[in-house]
């Protein structure tokens, strides 16, 4: 069957190689369509649709191949943070399935853009994106047919799974491996290494005890402040309600906004320069008035942050008895 | 305890000042521990005492097959009881310490004549162990700071939540013994970079053994330890006690670790272990530089120092990776591997990803297990790097490395709760030692460091040296002592009198006070905790009236009890894995899956029984000979832990296995939603796990106001109310209907339940799946033949 | 201690068996008049008979026979014979050889004169004589229990006239074997009056009714009494408890349990447990732990428990607990004049009305060091070799003295003797244990405090 469409494929191409250009008024055969597909897809994994493409390789029939678009807006002035991500896991897909011993011309993968197809996206009543809709080869749009990103995501394994399910071609995926990572870290070191060396008959710096105590410091207000949750999760930075209001502050003890840890982290530092203020405070023998105010701004720092604190604490836990000056 | 204790009074005989201060330390250590205790108890006295929720029965069941069949027996203890027809080498599996630990105490009181049943013993023994731990990590503070700071991190560990939320009275499981074993171990081996002495160091690597044999947290020490070497390197801090505590720790403990039958030989085989090796070899390039040394100048040398330490570190790091790759050394197993790479278990390891407690930590959980110490401790983290020496080096990397891990997972928050006690009781003291003080002149680096190495001596030097030692000592420990002396108030009172210059008498008391009402707010906060989030023992619920009366739903027990008595004693039971543990121990049934997941597939088996219709499920279950059925279900009371709610990780995990017969898709609603209602998709509405759950719930009307079938979980009318059940009929259904037991019908019964003709037709296929039961057998190949071999030999 | 395994007692109803070749019946007793009752209203087949015995030959009489039905043999757990003024009468229990019947040869206190007559009480309690029929039954269904029975009162002698009443505790009947004259009137069936019947005359008696009674029997009742001589006595019954009635078939319905429990009498939910007034502390648990559904109500001289097995009891299911609670020393514990105590506890206790017990197994620990026990028991037990145990800091054993008995039922429920000497001194030997224990803790404590036993001394100046 294959070879057979393929040999026909040349044949057309040898015929009418120049003769394409009125050809495309009214569509092709479905072999033709499937050799301009294969060509394309033989340049680049993910194919550029506009409008009559798609009118012509997913609207016509018959087709005996099964297309995956995802619909997109890439646009800069879109600012579709999303639909970035989608895109890249999606070549993702498209490559290693283009490099797969599975690869063969009964899927292809496509994108339309908004702004290269608004018409399409007018066509099929979509007004999100991204969205990932796979057209099987005869039958009409199923629902299962668009891929539920709200639930399973879009990572590149979901999406070759979710295609599995619909098409039956098992795509293993093959992410391109990421050194960025690593180069960094190497980067990182040879500069440091670099710069001892040229530092090696003053390594005083190194002893600066200050310096160290504030690295370490920080780590800690950003780890106990959740940023690690926030970089597996990723959350909204803040949360804005249908009728505007904006929540700086996650309701629920399960969850947590971007911005809402920077705040814990805030206080946090705060609290721990009240500690050491008074402390050095008491310790220091500078003028007793300098000590005094130290000591004096220490004590408010700590009373007025924990306070704060536990305060941001209770609105997160339902019936939290305990708090101290401030509700 | 009780011997230090006696020990410090007599030496209140011999010298008053140090006698007060050791007597204000052991009773303040007692006090703790007390606190600690009874704080701990809230379940049971609210319940009983009774094993909590689904680990420790396990471990429990194993102590007590221990306790009666002697240690060797154990240790070569084959379960046939659990896994069916898998089984478990559960001598191999699992860390015997926990075991070990009850099973002695259980044996010592035995010679005393002392009853006690090893019930109790689990039950009581994290409570107890949690004194230990506060005692040992009064030393280690100590031993890094000074007595007072030691005597805050005491209260602070005996009773804050993060600890107590895996020690409470009844929950008998590793973590309440291995963080006893964490602190002592970092203790002794403080103990023996200070001193060098080899005594020390073979102390620790024998507490390592202990905590090797208690927990895999162990990795955790084995690699911090090394790191910290590694560190003091870098600093060019080497010198000959290092040398001598690291290379006895690493050799001992290397050898004591491969003792444990589980742990084996991972130490050399395993990347985890890897570090420690690798430091062991810098640590002689090293010596040999030092060797150079002698003829090289300083300049030169220092650089020439860490320039070989970088180089033998690339060395050994670059071999470890060879290995690697050569296949001599394993690479990161899944569960260390997802502390790296914090994406990896949610794509590859569904199993580790659906325990709740490897889910990242929220500044929530943070805040809600450490309270004030979480705002406080990096206060006393940047004095430990202002004044850094040896083994503040250290508590310095475990505060790093124990926070990061804390941030990536909630269950490690275990293991930052010391380090953070440690360094918070240091920025207290810290504050108070010097507002409370009564002269006040300045502590220069070098003073503070004799002040605080004297008790040290006091505690372990003899007399003659005490002698020596009196007078300094008995100064720095009033001082150590003075922050405890400032819970009472006279002393308060009279500070600001005595006070003349510094910052002044109001301010002095201003900070007192306030850092007494931040302690005041932290005691309430940890009993706040303890009592309405880790005192519950999910076998037993609670349900209180809106007249806050309340009543005990045992609907667990029931049900288990009624498994245990009225069952064939070989019977097996085929629940979700949740429940194996319980049913072991309870129920004392063969299971099929428990808790610890270690064959995917043969969980997958079960999931898909769960998920697919009843005739197919039948196949699964005459495959794996099932019994009874087993599914936990909520909708009467609205408990929401129940099996229709952990149904879509069953459905995911069978998927993972066989993603022919079992969508995910399938079980959610053309809108992408999961509803048990008439809107909910036919495969869910017909599949085993739903219909064991409702059968028979259309007809129950809750109340007047609902509708019959309400779920109460759901808050919605189930979808599929009248069907019957071909394959299995219904055993027994506790009182709320919590848990229901279904039997396993005989393909000879099938004709029991009143079906029309038209039906009858259908059981052609069960009887073809005899065809079917030889083809499943070729997925569970030769399982059935080696455990009925097993089960015969038991029998005769 | 060498005391002989069957202990007796002086005023002892059963004695040991003697088979006798053929026992001598008096021809010359006849039964004047006879009236049975047969109580079938519990799952126990209790059996009162006055017999009013006529003495027509020329010599006085002193001793009459009672012979057992030959199909209540194995059943017969309790018998007594009362005379008219209400006091027990000694039995003799004898086998017969050649026709291997069971007679009793009971002693009269007062002697029949010739021609004189006298009236005697026979109770007897049968167990296992109710026969569930159908054997098993479905949830729903009602329970139906068979009794086979004789129309005619068993004995060695002519009896002149005899009447018989049944009571039943239900007026449904299925069926009943109708020997005229016979009536039912709606829970009792009266047969007779019959007269002039032979001796050993036998005619089967069938009735076929329903029963809800609970048809509860204790498989095994394990009975631990502990001695303190602190003044406490700990009392500990492990009981197994199994439904022998009616089997259940099929499926355990929850939904149907809930909506009419009025359809299932024959599922057992909870049951009534008889303690002394002066229990304390009391606990009911099993294997997992306690048992949640439980209240105590005490009233005049006892206290009531009211128990719930976690799961309602159907036909065949079984079920076990652990009920336990202390009762003060001095109430049961005596010291006689000449210095040795006298223990005086039920041998088994009320668990439920109309119990039976299929194995009673009681053992009694006793204090460290006791001397010279005795035991008396109120009828015929078998006793096991003694134990030892060792509890709190114990460094001499306790003894345990075992007694085990089957087939028993309520009106075994009474006392058991046991005396020993004992001396009171013995009570402080594990406080001085301790206390000395703790002492040379402490002198080892002192001791290595002030003693400096360091092998080196350049430790301290090596640091820093």
């Amino acid at each position: 069957m294959k070879t057979l469409i393929a040999t026909l494929l040349i044949v057309w191409a040898l015929i009418l190689n120049d003769a394409d250009g009125q050809q495309r008024r009214q569509g092709y055969t479905m072999a033709e369509r499937v050799q301009q597909l294969t060509d394309m897809a033989n340049k680049r994994a993910v194919l550029r649709f506009n409008a009559n493409k798609f009118r012509d390789f997913v609207k016509a029939s018959p087709r005996n191949y099964s297309i995956v678009i995802m619909f997109t807006a890439m646009a800069p002035q879109r600012q579709c943070q999303v639909c970035r991500h989608a895109s890249d896991e999606f070549t993702i897909v498209a490559n290693s399935y283009r490099y797969s011993q599975s690869y063969s011309n009964k899927l292809f993968f496509a994108v339309v853009d908004f702004d290269e197809g608004s018409d399409v996206f007018q066509m099929l009543r979509l007004n999100t994106a991204p969205v990932f809709i796979h057209f099987a080869p005869k039958g009409k749009l199923k629902n299962a047919d668009t891929m539920d990103i709200q639930r399973i995501g879009f990572a590149a394994e979901t999406i070759a799974k979710w295609i599995a399910e619909r098409t039956d071609i098992q795509i293993r995926v093959f992410r391109p491996p990421n050194y960025s990572g690593t180069f960094a870290l190497v980067i990182l070191f040879s500069i440091v290494a670099g710069f001892l060396y040229l530092r090696r008959n003053n390594l005083e710096f190194l002893y600066n005890k200050t310096m160290w105590g504030v690295g370490s410091l920080f780590f800690c207000f950003a780890m106990t402040s959740g940023q690690m949750w926030n970089h597996i999760r990723g959350p909204p930075f803040i949360h804005k309600n249908q009728n505007g209001q904006i929540a700086y502050i996650h309701g629920s003890s399960q969850g947590q906004f971007v911005f809402e840890t920077y705040i814990i982290m805030i206080l946090n530092a705060a609290i721990v320069l009240g500690m050491i203020l008074m402390t050095e405070a008491a310790r220091g023998k500078a003028d007793p008035k300098k000590r005094k105010i130290m000591a004096g701004v220490g004590l408010v720092l700590v009373c007025v942050f924990f306070s704060l604190l536990l305060s941001v604490f209770r609105t997160k836990t339902q019936g939290y008895p305990y708090s101290f000056l401030l509700k | 305890m009780v011997q230090a204790g006696s020990k410090k009074s007599a030496i209140s005989k011999i010298n008053s000042k140090t006698g007060i201060s050791s007597l204000i330390i052991f009773v303040v250590l007692l006090l703790a521990w007390i606190a600690g205790f009874s704080s701990r108890l809230f379940a049971v006295i609210r319940f009983e005492s009774i094993i909590h929720e689904f680990d420790p029965w396990f471990n429990y069941r194993a102590t007590a097959y221990m306790v009666k069949n002697g240690f060797y027996n154990f240790l070569n203890w084959f379960d046939e009881r659990a896994w069916y027809p898998l089984g478990r080498i559960v001598g191999g599996t699992v860390y015997p310490g926990l075991m070990l630990t009850s099973g002695s105490i259980h044996y010592i009181l035995h010679l005393l004549h002392i009853n006690v049943h090893i019930r109790d013993i689990c039950v009581f023994l994290a409570p107890v162990f949690s004194g230990l731990t506060a005692i040992s990590t009064y030393f280690l503070t100590k031993e890094l700071w000074s007595a007072g700071a030691g005597l805050f991190a005491a209260c602070f560990i005996a009773i804050v939540p993060g600890y107590i939320s895996r020690s409470v009275a009844g929950s008998y499981d590793n973590e309440g013994i291995a963080i006893f074993a964490l602190q002592f171990t970092y203790f002794l081996w403080i103990k023996s970079v200070k001193t060098g002495s080899v005594f020390w160091a073979v102390a620790a690597s024998l507490s390592y053994f202990y905590m090797v044999s208690a927990w895999g947290g162990y990795v955790f020490i084995i690699n911090l330890i090394p790191l910290h070497v590694f560190v003091l390197l870098l600093m060019g801090r080497f010198s000959n006690r290092l040398f001598t505590s690291y290379t006895t720790f690493y050799i001992l403990g290397l050898i004591l670790s491969m003792q444990i039958p589980f742990v084996g030989f991972q130490p050399i085989r395993t990347s985890e272990h890897m570090a420690a090796s690798g430091v062991f070899a810098l640590m002689f390039a090293v010596g040999f530089l030092k060797y150079l040394q002698t003829m090289m100048s300083k300049s030169e040398f220092k650089s020439l120092v860490i320039f070989g330490g970088f180089v033998s570190a690339g060395i050994v790091f670059s071999t470890v990776v060879i290995l690697t790759y050569a296949g001599y050394v394993a690479p990161w197993s899944g569960r260390f591997y997802s502390l790296w790479d914090t994406g990896y278990a949610k794509i590859h390891i569904p199993i580790i990803a659906s325990v709740s407690e490897h889910q990242p930590t929220t500044w929530f959980s943070f805040f809600f297990d450490l309270h004030v110490l979480i705002a406080t401790f990096p206060a006393g983290l940047w004095y430990t790097i202002k004044n850094i020496n040896d083994e503040r080096v250290f508590v310095v990397l475990y505060a790093l490395s124990a926070v990061y891990f804390a941030g990536v997972m909630v269950r490690l928050m275990l293991t930052l709760t010391p380090v953070v006690c440690i360094l918070s009781g240091i920025a207290f003291s810290g504050l108070l030692e010097l507002v409370l003080r009564e002269d006040d002149n300045v502590r220069s680096e070098d003073s503070e460091e004799e002040e605080q190495s004297t008790p040290n001596k006091r505690l372990y030097d003899k007399l003659p040296k005490e002698a020596k030692t009196k007078s300094k000592s008995g100064k720095s420990v009033g001082k150590a002592s003075a922050p405890q002396v400032a819970g009472r108030v006279p002393k308060i009172k009279h500070e600001p009198s005595k006070e003349s210059d510094g910052i002044g008498p109001n301010i002095r008391s201003a900070v007192t006070v306030v850092i007494l009402l931040l302690l005041m707010l932290f005691a309430v906060h940890c009993t706040w905790v303890t009592s309405n989030a880790y005192s519950s023992p999910s076998i037993v619920l609670a349900s209180y009236g809106s007249d806050g009366s309340r009543q005990i739903l045992d609907d667990f027990r029931e049900a288990y009890f009624w498994l245990s008595q009225n069952t064939a004693d070989d019977a097996r039971v085929m629940s979700w894995w949740d429940y194996g543990y319980q049913i072991a121990g309870m129920a004392n049934r063969t299971t099929l899956v428990d808790n610890n997941t270690w064959n995917n597939s043969h969980i997958a088996l079960v999931g898909k029984a769960m998920s697919s219709n009843e005739s197919a499920a039948y196949e699964i279950m005459t495959a794996l000979d099932v019994d009874y059925v087993l599914v936990i279900f909520g909708g009467v009371i609205g408990y929401s832990g129940d099996d229709i709610n952990k149904f879509l990780w069953m459905v995911r995990i069978a998927e993972g296995e066989h993603p022919k017969d079992i969508r995910e898709s399938d079980y959610f609603t053309e809108q992408g939603e999961f509803r048990i209602d008439e809107e909910g998709s036919p495969t869910l509405l017909n599949c085993l796990m739903y219909k064991l759950c409702y059968y028979r719930f259309g007809e129950l009307k809750l109340d007047y106001r609902t509708p019959a079938g309400f779920d109460r979980t759901r808050n919605a009318v189930i979808g599929n109310k009248d069907f019957q059940l071909t394959y299995l009929e219904e055993a027994y259904t506790t009182e709320h209907w919590l848990v229901r037991v279904y039997r396993v019908k005989k393909p000879d019964e099938f004709n029991r339940p009143r079906i029309p003709v038209a039906n009858r037709i259908i059981k052609s296929p069960s009887f073809v799946s005899k065809k079917s039961t030889k083809r499943k057998k070729g997925t569970i190949k030769n399982k059935p033949v080696v455990v009925k071999g097993k089960r015969l030999s038991t029998k005769q | 201690m060498s005391t002989p395994q069957n202990v007796k007692r002086e005023e002892e109803e059963v004695d040991e068996v003697n088979s006798v070749a053929s026992v001598a019946i008096n021809d010359k007793l006849v039964n004047r008049n006879v009236a049975r009752t047969i109580d079938l209203t519990s799952q126990l087949v209790k059996i009162t008979t006055s017999i009013t015995l006529e003495n027509t030959g020329k010599d006085t009489v002193r001793t009459f026979h009672i012979v057992q039905e030959p199909n209540a043999v194995g059943t017969l757990s309790y018998i007594s014979v009362k005379d008219s003024l209400k006091d027990d009468l000694k039995l003799e229990r004898l086998t017969d050889e050649n026709e291997n019947k069971v007679f009793y040869n009971v002693n009269l206190k007062q002697p029949i004169g010739p021609g004189r007559t006298t009236t005697v009480t026979l109770e007897e309690v049968l167990t296992q004589s109710l026969l569930p029929y159908p054997s098993s039954i479905t949830q729903k269904e009602k329970q139906l229990v068979r009794y086979f029975g004789n129309h005619y009162f068993y004995t060695p002698y002519v009896t002149t006239k005899q009447k018989t009443e049944v009571t039943l505790n239900s007026r449904s009947v299925e069926s009943y074997s109708k020997l005229k004259p016979v009536s039912q009137s709606d829970s009792t069936i009266a047969y007779g009056p019959y007269s002039n019947i032979q001796p050993f005359t036998e005619d089967q008696m069938i009735i076929h009714f329903e029963s809800n009674a609970p048809f509860l029997t204790v498989t095994r009742l394990e009975r631990l009494i502990e001695i303190s001589h602190w003044g406490n006595i700990a009392v500990e019954e492990n009981i197994e408890i199994r439904h022998t009635g009616a089997k259940l078939k099929g499926p355990f319905s929850r939904y149907d349990y809930q909506r009419d429990s009025s359809s299932t009498h024959h599922s057992i939910k909870s049951y009534r447990t008889i303690l002394p007034a002066s229990a304390h502390s009391i606990y009911y648990r099993d294997s997992n732990g306690n048992i949640s559904t439980s209240t105590v109500r005490p009233r005049k001289d006892y206290i009531e428990l009211e128990l719930r097995p976690r799961f309602p009891l159907f036909g065949g299911w079984r079920s076990s607990y652990t009920l336990g609670y202390s009762v003060p020393s001095y109430q049961y514990l005596f010291k006689q004049p000449n210095g040795e105590y006298v223990l005086i506890m039920r041998l088994i206790d009320h668990v439920f009305d109309d119990m039976y017990v299929e194995e009673l197994e009681t053992s009694i620990v006793l204090p460290v060091g006791v001397k010279n026990v005795k035991i008396e028991t109120p009828y015929e037990v078998e006793r096991l070799p003694d134990g030892v145990t060792y509890k709190y800091l114990d460094t001499i054993g306790r003894t345990i003295i075992t007694l085990r008995k089957q087939n028993l039922v309520e009106q075994h429920i009474q006392d058991v003797e046991i005396t020993y000497n004992w001396s009171t001194n013995l009570l402080f030997h594990e406080p001085l244990l301790l206390s000395i224990g703790l002492f040379v803790l402490f002198i080892i404590v002192i001791i290595y405090v002030r003693l400096d036993f360091s092998l080196n001394k350049s430790e301290h100046t090596k640091r820093d």
